[in-house]
């Protein structure tokens, strides 16, 4: 019954089963990349970051809570570093930019861009609860997060970064989204 | 031939080996070498052009719970700060299908869908710290583990073997405690409670998380103290005590996650000592203690090869002293069974997750686990050795496909267990969602291979094998509710069962058991307020385990068929201040007892049963960040007994009784 290490690790690789999957998977892992090739690539969040400091110039805020154009990152997420990167010199529409994080959504104000984490699937309903009716763009990078009422989200494909508009939550709260951005984003929910 | 199928097969392995760990270092060697500064060259990008920049690897393949084929419940960290939850069972009595019994020495534990699933059959995972001692299987809850340090449970009800092995072969519990970034600084709670002349429980957290670029750290501690009951207790012959003072439940615990980019260090210990006077057929005349001990560590490496490509290499060490008990002499006249033995688990293993295309995605696993028992009380094991040793090698596959009709998963387990040879174990499952509705049919067998003490007792004992096939459907009805209802069918053959025959611990395989039921939960939540229902039901299935029988074949001892529980929050009076009450009825059950009036000790029918609590929550009081709770448990101070779930000679131990709680908790960020 005893029996040491080795021989187990022994057995472990002689038996036909790791033999066939060790089989199959080099032979994909070669088809699947032949060159190995990686060319001039960024991080996720480092390219999302900046495609939501651009989106004040597609989308229309028609009011502003504050001095300051206040993006707030729901829980910790590496996308706030980011963010705060890209903000240090960046005004948008002509106003200084404030990135903070905000732990508990019951502690949102002064917001006008919200950062949903995929984590936060169990309150998200909750979450929209919360800031709705207060002008809020809200921006995510959940897969499913557009169909249940996030305005932007963003996903990769093939990877590339996209993005997805919840034009119907987004006009809800008084944003125009100008079409050159939709041409762009896949639309998601009916109006 | 056979040389030269060995030679081609030496062949295969080498290169497939080689080239597999030469593409994962060359990939890593890139990765490790890319440039990590701020790329502001792209912020002059216009969008258009932004959508063609290649992203790195890292993003995580995260599945949507609608699309995990398995039927999940998730508890969040605020349900159970806001219900006033003091430990497991607190949290899991509102989770459908959960129910709790007794075994002896006064070790209360879960049932799951009218099964007693004790003994090995429900896997509890602390931050991938399996609790399960490895000796019998065994988890034993109360006043335990601290629930205030969970960032939230998932709870698969149905069986999970294939990904997590036997002791999943009813349901998963994992528990996933805060992280750095769940901290962010320093935490700490205080809970005291009163539970009529006895203290109820008291205990102090203390956690600290924090991240620093690539480094992170989360260190959690607790020690507690508290008592099972104050209610009295009568044994087989009518001898009764009061279980204040009696049922002492004290536990300290530390929890360590420390990371390095993906590097990945966990360590895990608890020391739980447990008070009892339940002696094998009668009460002991003095409380003796028992402890139940664990300290288990990991060491995992997850490398992302691409964006679609992960290997997770790891390494994990588990040593458990559960049942520990030295008694004086007198007392082992008394109750006869001292004991000390220890049990290991070292394992190692390696996972791939592999998006192979954007609908086909594949779960890949090997493992290598290594058990050894030693014994000190009694001396030595069957074989008259004073240790024991066992091992298996296991191998599993998922694949998950997506597609617009419907998302397959089919996976696949195999066992080599050095004792009882090798076994497949399959699962498949259909998920489907359909605007506001989503669909789940699921199969699933489960395999469990003896622990140490059943073999031990019993040197004919064979694995149990599960079955469960199961249906879910959820219906989304607006923005903040849902409901979701769903039917299980589940069969146990050979299962291992503890008994006593001729005064003597012994393991059997029974001919089979089972259950049949369904399970209904809603779900409205708004702005930090929720309402929270469930119901579930279970009748007993084809039982041939004659000391899980009762007078009514659809009904096995100990467990109570329907449960009814509602949990809410919701914001009263004056800003930050929440009401939680929560709520949970159990049918009738059967089991033994005693009956003081008539004197005589017999399985008889125990009433249903109404708990109710009643909590506060003041948060931000005086400053930031600082909560005050406050509350009572089992405000009824109804007569909720674990009772025994099998038939033999205890009576049901005595549950919490009406208790009021008060908590403080603060969290710094640093």
């Amino acid at each position: 019954m005893k029996r040491d290490l080795v021989s187990i690790f022994c057995q472990l690789f002689l038996t036909r089963w790791m033999l066939i999957q060790l089989g199959v998977f080099s032979l994909i892992f070669k088809i699947y990349f032949p060159g190995l090739a990686f060319g001039s690539e960024y991080l996720i969040e480092d390219v999302e970051s900046i495609f939501i400091s651009k989106l004040s110039e597609y989308i229309n805020w028609s009011t502003f809570y504050g001095s300051d154009f206040n993006i707030i990152v729901l829980g910790q997420s590496k996308l706030t570093k980011s963010l705060q990167k890209i903000s240090e010199n960046k005004k948008i529409l002509g106003k200084k930019v404030s990135v903070r994080t905000v732990l508990d959504h019951e502690k949102i104000n002064n917001c006008n861009i919200l950062i949903i984490p995929e984590n936060k699937v169990e309150n998200l309903g909750s979450i929209l609860q919360q800031v709705e009716g207060h002008h809020i763009l809200t921006v995510s990078r959940s897969e499913g997060y557009a169909e249940k009422g996030v305005m932007v989200n963003f996903y990769e494909e093939s990877g590339k970064l996209r993005f997805e508009i919840n034009l119907k939550a987004a006009k809800a709260e008084g944003f125009q989204v100008s079409s050159q951005l939709l041409k762009l984003a896949r639309i998601v929910g009916s109006e | 031939m056979n040389n030269f199928k060995k030679k081609n097969n030496i062949i295969l392995i080498i290169f497939s080996i080689f080239f597999t760990f030469y593409s994962i270092l060359s990939n890593a060697d890139r990765i490790e070498n890319k440039n990590q500064e701020f790329p502001m060259e792209l912020s002059d990008l216009p969008i258009e052009e932004l959508m063609n920049v290649s992203l790195e690897v890292g993003t995580k393949n995260s599945t949507l719970f609608k699309d995990i084929p398995g039927i999940i419940t998730i508890i969040g960290e605020k349900e159970i700060k806001n219900s006033g939850a003091r430990d497991l069972i607190d949290v899991l009595m509102q989770v459908p299908g959960f129910t709790f019994a007794s075994d002896v020495e006064g070790v209360v534990s879960l049932g799951f869908r009218g099964i007693w699933a004790y003994e090995g059959k429900v896997l509890l995972l602390w931050n991938g710290h399996e609790l399960n001692e490895a000796l019998y299987g065994t988890v034993q809850l109360g006043r335990r583990y601290p629930v205030d340090h969970i960032n939230r449970i998932e709870v698969m009800r149905g069986p999970g073997s294939v990904i997590y092995g036997g002791f999943a072969e009813l349901a998963v519990i994992n528990i996933v405690t805060k992280n750095a970034d769940d901290l962010n600084g320093l935490e700490t709670t205080v809970n005291y409670g009163q539970m009529g002349n006895t203290l109820g429980g008291r205990n102090l957290s203390l956690s600290y998380g924090k991240r620093w670029d690539d480094w992170s750290i989360s260190l959690q501690t607790f020690y507690s103290q508290g008592q099972r009951s104050n209610q009295t207790y009568f044994d087989s012959n009518g001898d009764s005590y009061n279980f204040s003072g009696n049922s002492r439940l004290n536990s300290g615990l530390i929890n360590l996650d420390l990371s390095y980019k993906d590097l990945d260090f966990k360590l895990f210990s608890n020391i739980y000592h447990t008070l009892e006077r339940d002696g094998v057929s009668k009460n002991i005349s003095v409380p003796v203690q028992n402890d139940f001990n664990q300290t288990s560590a990991s060491l995992s490496y997850r490398l992302k090869i691409s964006k679609d490509l992960q290997f997770k290499p790891y390494l994990y060490y588990s040593s458990q002293a559960p049942w520990r008990a030295t008694y004086p002499d007198e007392v082992n006249e008394q109750s006869g069974i001292p004991y000390d033995r220890t049990v290991s688990r070292t394992n190692f293993g390696a996972e791939f997750n592999w998006n192979l295309t954007s609908f086909l995605s594949w779960t890949a696993g090997a493992e290598l686990n290594q058990y050894l028992a030693t014994t000190k009380i009694p001396e030595r094991f069957y074989n008259n050795l004073s240790n024991i040793s066992y091992s298996d090698t296991i191998l599993l596959n998922q694949i998950m496909i997506q597609s617009s009709i419907a998302n397959f998963t089919v996976g696949l387990r195999y066992i080599n267990n050095s004792i009882y040879g090798s076994n497949l174990v399959p699962r498949a499952g259909l998920t489907k969602s359909i605007e506001s509705w989503n669909f789940k049919l699921l199969y699933s067998n489960a395999y469990r291979a003896p622990t140490f003490e059943n073999f031990n007792t019993n040197l004919n004992i064979q694995p149990e094998k599960t079955s469960n096939i199961e249906f879910e459907v959820i219906k989304n009805i607006n923005k903040i509710s849902n409901i979701s209802f769903n039917i299980f069918k589940l069969n146990i053959k050979d299962p291992i069962i503890y008994t006593n025959l001729n005064d003597q611990d012994v393991y059997l395989n029974y001919k089979k058991t089972g259950s049949i039921g369904f399970e209904l939960q809603h779900r409205v939540q708004s702005k930090g307020q929720y309402l929270l229902t469930s119901y579930s039901f279970s009748s007993a299935l084809k039982n041939e385990v004659d000391i899980y029988s009762t007078s009514d074949p659809t009904q096995l001892v100990g467990v109570s068929k329907h449960k009814f529980t509602i949990l809410a929050n919701q914001k009263i009076l004056w800003e930050n201040l929440f009401f939680s009450p929560s709520i949970a009825w159990l049918s009738s059950k059967k089991g033994n007892s005693w009956d003081n009036q008539n004197k005589v000790f017999s399985m008889v029918d125990q009433p249903a049963v109404l708990l109710v609590n009643l909590y506060f929550t003041q948060k931000d009081i005086v400053f930031k960040d600082l909560d005050l709770g406050f509350g009572v448990m089992n405000l009824l101070d109804s007569q909720y007994g674990y009772t025994q779930a099998y038939n033999a000679i205890h009576s049901p131990i005595p549950g919490y009784g009406r208790e009021y709680l008060t908590r403080i908790n603060y969290s710094l960020s640093l």
